[in-house]
């Protein structure tokens, strides 16, 4: 089941065509990571998806439904923490979560369990009193988070969560996020790309309003590897040169780890999977081998590559 | 949802000092103006000499301090409206709303009615200037309740405006004298008969003009066009200003 379907949608702001034709799904129960350099239009599509910002073209469906046709249904179910804080700078954080879930049709007897609960998951207990716009940059990023979801929707759009946030706050944000997971579905854009490794399943990345890729971490990695390397751990190089000989070697490097143990970089020369072939021929050669690895996904590697 | 708006507002209204400054500068305004209007009226008697009571009425003064609250609103409502939407725009604190499953009708039905309320608000402070001139020997009390109905009819057409002026700007200054400015034209449209000898355009200018329908309603003479003219217009500028909140397209 798709929480959210763009199908087709185009923005521009004035000549400036900032979305192309973008479609792409979001499944239930995902964390979907966005991926795209400044300027992508990344904050856009998750302004359209969530109603602030209208699209000129295409459609945005929620569980199936329209979210042009059936705001006041659809908007309940989504929560959006947008590049620029949406937040009442004059406002006591308490009853600003108070008006935020009011707003967003929460039973007025239990908002008050519902804001509680938000502001101790956020880590907004001690400062629940305090005005907003007294408030540090870090922890007014906390109250927009939680403005996103104090309501409890069923899915979460963040934009950028855990900017401006000490290393300490980011840890504490991502565990929340992931907690999150069990009944949320998750959207979220980051420039932190370890961040969207650790906890995305799903991935999309766009550059220039258009969609470069869209699909789990794998189906991307393999659709855009360029490179077929291996890493391997051995006993000893000995027989190096009957590896190097072979037709599908391109390219060898070694490293020496310690006093017996060497770690081979073998590129191969086509995309096929060679794990076999490569690891009879290195125990064949009595080289002792101790690990053996496809290249770690480097998601850094591959943001390159798709964006290039 | 209206409701949770209205309250919200009004809640910021008066806990930021925005309200009480505004109060306290208008009852001032309007106190030292009703101070005035009555040592005119005691020396326009002394003028007159012994006896001179019967002959001046206490409707200048009543004519006058209604004339002069009206005066102040033209500054007063725009100072209090500017905020509404321009600031939630430029703080983009807007998105709480345009985020919430609701109407934009609920949005502005909202904001305008806390306006209205925080306007009334100042209203009844005034109420204690009646209460004087009570004190003072006036009897005849109807021209109060038709001048406070006027008033009363005008802050919600001049709300109404300040309102869609909030709409147009994400700068609350330049919205407050787009405000102001639309208020005044409510006023000097009726100046354009005092160039202009055709009948029609006459007659047109006169109703769009707003100082036909206070005065007769100051008076104390209701009639159903006052009326049409007072709701058509507060509701076609609330219209407008829905159907600008509506577009996102900045
Ligand atoms: N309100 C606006 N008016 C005009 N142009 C806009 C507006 N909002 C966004 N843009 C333009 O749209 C493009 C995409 O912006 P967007 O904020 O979506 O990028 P982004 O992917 O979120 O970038 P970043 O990684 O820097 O956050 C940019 O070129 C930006 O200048
Ligand atoms: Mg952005």
């Amino acid at each position: 089941m798709h929480a959210v379907v763009v199908d087709k949608i185009s923005r521009s702001f004035g000549v400036n065509k900032v979305l192309d034709n973008l479609s792409f799904s979001i499944k239930e129960g995902s964390i979907h990571g966005f991926l795209g350099p400044n300027g992508a239009g990344k904050s856009t599509t998750m302004k359209i998806l969530s109603g602030l910002l209208a699209p000129h073209s295409g459609e945005v469906k929620i569980f199936g439904e329209s979210l042009t046709e059936h705001q006041k249904k659809v908007k309940k179910q989504i929560g959006i923490l947008p590049d620029e804080l949406p937040l009442y700078y004059d406002m006591v954080v308490s009853d600003f979560l108070h008006f935020v879930a009011r707003l967003n049709g929460v039973d007025l007897l239990l908002i008050e369990q519902y804001v509680d609960e938000c502001l101790k998951k956020t880590g907004l207990e001690e400062n629940r009193g305090r005005i907003i716009g007294n408030l540090s940059r870090g922890y007014k990023q906390r109250v927009a988070l939680a403005q996103a979801m104090v309501f409890k929707p069923k899915i979460l759009i963040l934009d950028e969560p855990t900017v401006g946030l000490d290393p300490n706050s980011v840890k504490e944000i991502r565990e929340l996020i992931l907690s999150l997971k069990k009944d949320h579905t998750i959207f979220l854009s980051s420039h932190i790309l370890s961040e969207v490794s650790l906890m995305c399943n799903d991935l999309t990345i766009i550059n220039r309003g258009k969609i470069m890729a869209t699909g789990t971490v794998e189906e991307i990695h393999q659709q855009f590897k360029t490179k077929n390397i291996l890493v391997c751990r051995v006993h000893s190089i000995s027989h190096l040169e009957k590896i190097q000989n072979l037709e599908y070697v391109n390219k060898l490097e070694t490293k020496q780890l310690s006093e017996h143990e060497y770690e081979l970089r073998v590129d191969i020369n086509s995309t096929n999977d060679m794990r076999a072939e490569l690891s009879e021929a290195i125990i064949k050669n009595k080289m002792g081998l101790l690990t053996f690895n496809e290249e770690k996904l480097d998601l850094e590697k591959l943001f390159l590559e798709v964006i290039k | 949802m209206t409701l949770t708006i209205f309250f919200n507002e009004l809640k910021r209204y008066f806990y930021s000092p925005v309200a009480y400054v505004i109060s306290a500068v208008f009852s001032i305004t309007v106190g030292w103006m009703f101070f005035n209007s009555i040592i005119q009226y005691i020396a326009q008697i002394q003028a007159i000499g012994p006896g001179g009571e019967g002959q001046i009425s206490f409707d200048n003064i009543i004519f006058s301090l209604f004339g002069n609250v009206n005066f102040l609103l033209l500054f007063i409502i725009p100072l209090l409206t500017m905020g509404l939407i321009s600031t939630e725009k430029k703080y983009k604190s807007i998105f709480v709303l345009y985020s919430a499953p609701i109407d934009d009708w609920e949005i502005i039905l909202g904001k305008y009615f806390a306006a209205v309320f925080v306007a009334l608000f100042m209203i009844c402070l005034t109420f204690i200037f009646p209460v004087i001139l009570h004190f003072a020997g006036l009897s005849d009390k109807s021209f109060f309740f038709s001048g406070y109905l006027a008033l009363f009819f005008n802050i919600l057409l001049y709300t109404s405006l300040g309102v869609l002026g909030s709409c147009l700007s994400e700068n609350q200054m330049v919205s407050g004298l787009i405000s102001f400015a639309m208020i005044m034209a409510t006023w000097m449209l009726s100046w354009v008969t005092q160039i202009t000898a055709n009948y029609y355009f006459v007659e047109l200018f006169h109703y769009i003009g707003l100082s036909l329908h206070f005065e007769s309603v100051a008076k104390g003479i209701l009639n159903y066009s006052d009326l049409a003219y007072y709701f058509s217009g507060t509701f076609f500028a609330l219209l407008v200003s829905r159907k600008i909140l509506n577009a996102r397209n900045w």
